[in-house]
């Protein structure tokens, strides 16, 4: 008991003059010497804050663009909805296309806009009809807003008074007689665009065989069953759904294609929109689509036409009078000549 | 108690020269790359998204080689300077995938 009372008192000493000889080597600083150290300190502390503050400020920007960036390119997203965009265009507007090569897209905080321009084929030329530019916050699109360089443009917001194609059962909003006026009284040597509604639902060959030479078939309305009416079960209008009738050699255009019929493509773009519904929604004149119904019809009844787009001379144009198949007809833009 | 000095113990307080250099090289790069953003310039001036950050990465890791003083700035400007490349790098491999046009 008393060797271990004496080890632990060895053990005290020992580190009492370890301690000691610490506290010896530690110089007390002067009062100038550490009114310096605090200074310092302060000054640190100071250059410190500012500059975690700074690059924290600095780094809000380029995280936020970095992250809208990936937001956008992972999975392919810009491009998918680019997609859906330029095909919305393609099986809502008669007679438009667009040069998909020429897409234009600027990313912002959580948002992109996308830039195009428009064309309509009048004669053998196609002809600027004006651009879209459409905003997008993350992935729900804003109305695009047109800008329209037609002499005839269709209504912004469709009505059954405005149709410019009307199904066989309906009403013809327009005096038929005053259309085929406007084309006798155009000049020779210019080319036309006409709106043609059909007697009867025809198979797109029968209407090719149907016209006369010397003038263009551009794009075909299809019927989808709620043509007659003009309007979606909720009493919504709805815009004619249709496709180019003629192979676009148009870079990236989805009817360049040799392995599909422009009918297949037709059917495969419906259902992208149909999948994405809410964006075709917003880019379409129409504010109504109904693709589920729409395209659901198509497949049960085959792809039957009701209205067209033809293009041409205007002295061959006025032959389409004579068509036995053509019910009505609406004069669209007019050009000078270009057919040869 | 009374400020002293521990003649055994450094200067451990105070930063690398090579740190704060990093770290400064760092904000000034950081600075102009806010400045293409926001002025939304399409082609990104490459000293300020390359050059600089390469340098300020190399200061900071000098930086870090210290046993007596403050590594706080090398570890911030390096940091910042593989943010900057990271950043460069990923930007360039979204833009490509975004409406890319040959």
């Amino acid at each position: 008991m008393s060797d271990e009372k004496n080890h632990f008192e060895e053990d005290y000493q020992k580190y009492l003059k370890e301690s000691l000889n610490e506290v010896n080597e530690i110089h007390p600083y002067s009062k100038e010497g550490q009114t310096e150290i605090v200074t310092i300190g302060k000054n640190m502390a100071r250059k410190t804050n500012i500059m975690i503050s700074l690059a924290i400020l600095l780094l809000i920007v380029p995280v936020m663009t970095l992250t809208t960036y990936m937001y956008y390119a992972i999975g392919g997203r810009a491009d998918h909805l680019i997609d859906v965009v330029t095909k919305t265009i393609y099986v809502t507007e008669p007679n438009m296309s667009l040069e998909k090569l020429n897409v234009e897209d600027d990313i912002g905080f959580f948002s992109m806009n996308i830039q195009f321009d428009v064309f309509k084929r009048i004669g053998k030329e196609d002809y600027k009809a004006g651009n879209y530019s459409i905003d997008f916050l993350l992935n729900q699109p804003s109305f695009p807003k047109k800008n329209l360089l037609l002499d005839r443009p269709l209504p912004e917001i469709p009505s059954k008074e405005t149709e410019v194609m009307v199904h066989p059962k309906a009403r013809i909003p327009f005096i038929e007689t005053d259309e085929w006026d406007k084309l006798s009284k155009l000049p020779d040597g210019t080319v036309a665009e006409v709106y043609v509604s059909l007697n009867k639902l025809m198979k797109p060959e029968d209407l090719i065989n149907s016209l006369p030479e010397n003038m263009e078939l551009r794009w075909l309305a299809v019927d989808t069953g709620m043509e007659v009416t003009q309007e979606d079960d909720g009493g919504v209008p709805i815009t004619p759904l249709g496709y180019p009738a003629q192979y676009d050699s148009t870079t990236w255009s989805p009817f360049k294609t040799d392995t599909e019929s422009n009918e297949e493509v037709f059917l495969d773009i419906l259902s992208l929109l149909e999948k994405n519904e809410s964006v075709a929604e917003k880019v379409a004149r129409a504010k109504s689509l109904s693709l589920d119904s729409r395209l659901a019809y198509i497949k049960e009844h085959g792809i039957k036409v009701y209205g067209a787009v033809i293009t041409g001379p205007t002295e061959e144009l006025r032959k389409l009078q004579n068509v036995k198949e053509i019910r009505a007809m609406k004069v669209g833009e007019v050009k000078l000549w270009n057919w040869e | 108690m009374e400020l002293g000095i521990n003649k055994k113990g450094g200067n451990r307080h105070l930063p690398t020269i090579s740190g704060f250099l990093s770290f400064l090289i760092a904000l000034i790069a950081l600075a102009g790359l806010n400045v293409a953003l926001l002025i939304k310039e399409k082609v990104f001036p490459g000293v300020f998204i390359v050059q600089l950050p390469i340098l300020g990465f190399f200061l900071g890791v000098i930086g870090l080689f210290t046993r007596s003083r403050s590594r706080l700035y090398a570890i911030w400007g390096l940091s910042l300077c593989i943010f900057l490349l990271i950043f460069t790098l990923l930007m360039v491999v979204s833009s490509l995938s975004i409406n890319y046009k040959p």
